[in-house]
């Protein structure tokens, strides 16, 4: 079997470190260090990044399913990077890992992208999740 | 287009809407006021129409013109020469760094950053505009 065949979550696979559950999904310390940026009078701006957040990141994968569709490795690479980007400075830390593993795939032209976006949709779900715990925490 | 003087603006131009608006939101809190794009084209034709910002921050990677590429097109007209220039990114290149530096930043933030890094940053762009390095490597 190639390595390519391998599910990323075999302990075989070359990319099974980038799922490594060692590393929490949200680190609510880093997303709630911006309550620093809060103007009083004005909307919650955590709130208002967690939204920003949920709405682009599915955009993005959509952006990354049709560039792999494509063979499009620019844009491929091009929407993972932005991936990373937010969801490293808000502390989402697994997305950023799988995102940042999917750019350098992207990057070298290497096949199993497809493997890695169904990683990062499936973290998605737990990031969702979490985030709207957080989103309902602040506006009781 | 004439800004008064006691107005400060900062060019901004980020394609992430996350962090366009974690990012502008920490240039108000430092009394500064955003002008924001959210691509390096954008930027570029902004620029071609009004130079009166103090400072500006870049997204290293961006659709149409990246960070360096706008960069390169300030450091062709005399009255946008002056403007510090920081570039926010997540790579470890340092030949990109260095081809930056060479095209004219004056400072790197990288991502992820802290809301102090961001505003230490800040303050060092602007308080010392000849001044070239990256602070948080």
């Amino acid at each position: 079997m190639s390595s390519s065949n391998l599910l990323i979550d075999s302990p075989e696979h070359p990319l099974a470190t980038v799922t490594n559950r060692a590393i929490e999904s949200v680190d609510l310390k880093i997303l709630r260090s911006f309550d620093e940026a809060q103007e009083e009078g004005e909307s919650d701006f955590v709130l208002e990044l967690i939204n920003l957040y949920l709405n682009e990141v599915p955009r993005l994968f959509s952006a990354i399913r049709e560039a792999i569709a494509k063979d499009d490795w620019p844009s491929i690479k091009r929407a993972a990077h932005s991936v990373r980007g937010s969801s490293s400075n808000l502390g989402i830390l697994q997305i950023a890992v799988i995102a940042g593993a999917l750019e350098q795939l992207a990057a070298n032209q290497h096949a199993p992208v497809g493997q890695l976006l169904l990683s990062l949709q499936d973290e998605f779900t737990r990031v969702e999740k979490i985030l709207s715990a957080e989103r309902q925490r602040r506006t009781v | 287009m004439h800004t008064p003087a006691h107005i400060q603006r900062i060019l901004i131009a980020d394609d992430d809407p996350v962090i366009r608006r974690l990012v502008t939101r920490l240039v108000e809190q430092e009394g500064y006021e955003p002008v924001v794009v959210d691509d390096g084209g954008a930027a570029c034709r902004l620029l071609q129409l009004d130079s009166e910002f103090c400072g500006a921050i870049f997204d290293m990677m961006m659709p149409h013109l990246e960070g360096l590429d706008i960069m390169r097109f300030m450091r062709t007209e005399k009255r946008l020469m002056r403007i510090p220039v920081m570039l926010m990114t997540s790579e470890k290149d340092l030949k990109l760094m260095a081809n930056s530096f060479a095209a004219g930043v004056s400072l790197f933030l990288p991502k992820p950053f802290t809301m102090d890094q961001f505003q230490k940053t800040l303050r060092l762009l602007l308080n010392n505009k000849s001044h070239q390095t990256t602070p948080w490597r």
